[in-house]
């Protein structure tokens, strides 16, 4: 069984790849914390309802050959860079460290939230498969 | 699973050598602030500067940091009074390094601290991957 067709397993794995993604643009961030001229990214915000949406139509089946495949997943989240920031440095750089390692604690704690979720809901079905469901 | 953090940790890494590069270009700098010219006509130590830039890695498609080029502090030389000095001119001056150690410790701080700031977002991810496959304990 494939959880991914449960809508809400759907919606909690595509906002696991959201956080993955925005972790890796913090961390380029970060490194580049003394690169003149450069400005933070930062990630379109996970829209819930616009992805609770697109989980719950249906996805085209493709079932011969010659049908076209569409890939409902793995599409990368849009980016692209702040325009306000704290302050910008004399050499055009405008990361700020603290703003950054706020939003990484932010991520990482969300992230944890998500995986916490997720385990009690595949206990949830275990409980109802039969099995004794761990938590 | 992961492969968005396996690159955050190798964008932290190329930040963390970028910030070694510089830690070592300070420190060059550093034991060479009172490195004269070995004869009156000679210049003394020239101060280092490393510049850094935004990179695409072709090999992972990631934007890592990298250290550009190092370069040389085109500022003047301190002159000393110093007639004893082997590397004394004629009227008794003597070229110093533009090295200013002030300005070095202040460079070192910043570094270390952007280090810091990487090893955290390292260590943020790594939390991120442990308790991914933590899911698979239960």
């Amino acid at each position: 069984m494939d959880l991914r067709n449960l809508g809400l397993f759907r919606v909690m794995t595509d906002k696991m790849a959201w956080h993955n993604q925005r972790q890796e643009i913090l961390a380029r961030n970060v490194a580049n914390a003394d690169t003149p001229e450069y400005r933070p990214h930062d990630i379109v915000p996970f829209d819930f309802k616009r992805e609770l949406r697109q989980a719950k139509g249906l996805p085209l089946s493709g079932q011969k050959p010659g049908h076209l495949s569409v890939s409902m997943d793995g599409d990368a989240y849009r980016e692209g860079k702040t325009r306000t920031s704290y302050e910008t440095a004399p050499a055009g750089n405008a990361v700020v460290l603290e703003e950054q390692m706020m939003l990484v604690g932010r991520n990482a704690a969300d992230y944890q939230t998500l995986l916490n979720i997720y385990r009690k809901q595949v206990g949830m079905l275990r409980t109802a498969i039969g099995r004794s469901g761990t938590q | 699973m992961s492969t968005d953090l396996m690159k955050s940790l190798a964008i932290s890494a190329s930040g963390m050598k970028a910030q070694g590069t510089r830690l070592r270009i300070i420190s060059e700098n550093l034991a060479n602030a009172n490195s004269t010219a070995p004869s009156p006509g000679d210049l003394p130590y020239r101060r280092k500067v490393v510049l850094f830039q935004n990179a695409l890695d072709r090999e992972l498609g990631l934007d890592t940091v990298q250290v550009k080029k190092i370069d040389v502090d085109r500022s003047d030389f301190q002159r000393r009074y110093d007639p004893g000095h082997p590397s004394a001119d004629a009227d008794g001056y003597v070229l110093m390094p533009n090295v200013s150690t002030l300005v070095e410790s202040m460079d070192m701080r910043e570094a270390q601290r952007s280090y810091e700031a990487n090893l955290n977002v390292i260590e943020s991810t790594r939390q991120m991957i442990m308790r991914t496959v933590d899911l698979l304990r239960n």
